[in-house]
């Protein structure tokens, strides 16, 4: 039996532009582990609906840099989407047809066993809606169609752009657990782009940022949340504020804020040396709160901080 | 040839629904409706013209309808219907989801040219059926118009022609049309652009009907125009305003087959 690699996805330094003057991407190393949930994070404009379009040949790749099931895409296109199901911005719906048309539609294309079409509608919860015109459909469940449509071929991967994009905070957790049970039941690997790290964080297992064309950072979650944890901030309360800001500057990093210090420190444990510090120099002390960056703000920070080097 | 049915039954589910299909029964309907409801309201003067200038009514009922049909309806009526067909897509945003499933362009765009051409057949079945009712209607309705004593026929000047091989060379000359609003309204994403480019080329076929007729056998927009009145070539099947036609269809499919193939993404 030959070797699975065990990557699903794999580009080896993609680069994109529609003129030759600029590249929208630039080196781009996509690894997307077979079975993972892989969060592909970055602000609107970043790349990430380009490199998509890409990995779905809906753009070719001028450099041969995209490999799909251990197969080069170019030479292996068709063969690749029939493992691909795709949602690529908002879902591609015929909004004058019934969700179940729309339904019938792909399966065909595709040679589904048409006892399939009611098993996704099932899955999405959408089986009483199936007979209504997609028009009359909320924008959740037009998403929830769009992940049938994507779910039809029992795909070994699912792509989806922004597919929580729009949704209220009740849809976006329905979409959550359909794409946490999807991953579970069927084994699925799921790709998925956001701009929002909080909309992702609760169900990837490996996370790939991007910003401007180039990839900033790509591993699990837990890498993710170790680089969050070396940055940690303590605020404090005390009586003189100016007088503990003087004490404290020579060894530490303090900036005043809402009448209080905040104070970066590198471990936990330096938090009792402050403590020790003031009220041995008389400063009352009245809160101390540790504060962690969470991963929203490290997110804006690897964004926001970022210029094209 | 299987996957190509399926392409081509899944391209018939989209139209579903859609004003496309309407517009082939609606378009079909309109011109015998209104001809027929002429004769009915003007009867007294169309008994003298269709019974006794005429033996067989037919050839005469024949001539004015479809005359009405061909000259500027016909060729607005398809420029629309294929704007239509190819808007389903661009309006629901699907091309991205057409092209990424496992299925050919090449057989994309069979089925959809398939579909299209089972729209027209369907107009054209359907006007033929509403013009032979509509000739009927009149003779249960008025004995004396003499429709229930003849067959249905063409005649203009004297060459009788058989009604079906007349709707046939009429089925020929708006292929070049069909091609060529085919290739524009898959590129023009904006319904109204192809739809004026249709109406721009009938303007000019009215503008050149009576200063540069002969030179309308070059302006696919002419060529069904020039079914009016049609005098059919007793030497050859077809006459050289419909061979154009199928010269038209044939090099402008293959053009737009290989920009659909190789440049467009949708």
């Amino acid at each position: 039996m030959p070797h699975k690699n065990q990557f699903i996805i794999e580009t080896n330094n993609l680069a994109f532009g529609f003129s030759d003057k600029k590249n929208i991407l630039k080196n781009i190393n996509l690894k997307v582990e077979r079975g993972s949930i892989y969060g592909f994070l970055g602000p609107n404009g970043a790349g990430k609906t380009t490199t998509i379009r890409l990995l779905l040949g809906l753009l070719r790749d001028q450099n041969n840099s995209i490999s799909l099931f251990d197969n080069n895409l170019l030479h292996n296109r068709i063969e690749s989407l029939s493992k691909i199901g795709a949602l690529i911005e908002q879902p591609s719906l015929y909004e004058h047809l019934t969700g179940y048309d729309n339904l019938e539609i792909t399966r065909q294309l595709r040679k589904i066993h048409r006892k399939k079409t009611d098993d996704v509608l099932q899955t999405v919860r959408l089986s009483e809606a199936a007979h209504k015109k997609v028009k009359a459909y909320s924008l959740g469940m037009k998403q929830r169609l769009g992940i049938a449509l994507a779910l039809l071929s029992e795909p070994e991967l699912l792509i989806l752009d922004e597919p929580v994009n729009g949704l209220d905070p009740s849809g976006m957790m329905e979409m959550r657990e359909l794409l946490r049970m999807i991953n579970k039941k069927y084994g699925t690997t799921i790709f998925l782009s956001s701009h929002l790290i909080s909309e992702l964080e609760k169900i990837v297992t490996h996370v790939g940022i991007i910003n401007m064309g180039e990839m900033l950072f790509q591993g699990t979650i837990d890498d993710l949340y170790n680089l969050q944890k070396k940055e940690l901030k303590v605020h404090i309360q005390v009586d003189n504020a100016s007088a503990a800001i003087e004490l404290l500057r020579t060894f530490y990093s303090v900036i005043s804020n809402k009448g209080g210090l905040d104070i970066i420190i590198k471990s936990k444990e330096e938090v009792n040396e402050i403590l020790h510090l003031l009220i041995t120099n008389n400063i009352k002390v009245f809160e101390a709160v540790i504060e962690s960056k969470d991963l929203e703000q490290l997110f804006l920070d690897m964004t926001h901080n970022y210029t094209v080097s | 040839m299987k996957e190509l049915l399926v392409v081509y039954r899944t391209e018939l589910i989209k139209t579903k629904n859609s004003f496309a299909f309407w517009l082939v029964i609606l378009g079909a309907l309109f011109i015998p409706a209104f001809f027929v409801s002429t004769i009915a309201w003007h009867w007294n003067d169309y008994v003298h013209y269709l019974v006794e200038d005429n033996p067989n009514p037919w050839n005469e009922y024949s001539r004015k309808l479809f005359n009405g049909v061909h000259f500027t309806f016909l060729p607005l009526l398809i420029v629309l219907l294929v704007a239509l067909v190819f808007n389903i897509e661009h309006k629901s945003n699907t091309w991205k989801h057409v092209f990424v499933l496992p299925v050919s362009k090449t057989k994309i765009f069979i089925g959809k040219y398939m579909v299209l051409v089972t729209l027209l057949l369907l107009l054209y079945c359907l006007l033929f059926i509403f013009y032979l009712f509509g000739g009927y209607l009149l003779g249960i309705w008025k004995p004396a118009f003499g429709f229930l004593d003849h067959s249905p026929s063409y005649k203009y000047g004297d060459v009788q022609t058989n009604i079906i091989t007349y709707i046939s060379k009429s089925f020929i000359t708006v292929l070049a049309i069909l091609a060529i609003h085919f290739w524009l309204s898959f590129r023009l994403k904006n319904l109204f652009s192809t739809i004026a480019i249709g109406l721009g080329g009938v303007v000019l076929t009215v503008g050149m009907y009576i200063s540069h007729w002969h030179s309308l056998i070059y302006v696919p927009y002419g060529l069904p125009v020039l079914m009016c009145n049609y005098s059919p070539d007793v030497h050859h099947f077809l006459t050289i305003f419909q061979e154009n036609s199928l010269i038209y269809f044939a090099v402008i499919s293959i053009l737009s087959y290989f920009d659909f193939v190789k440049f467009f993404k949708g």
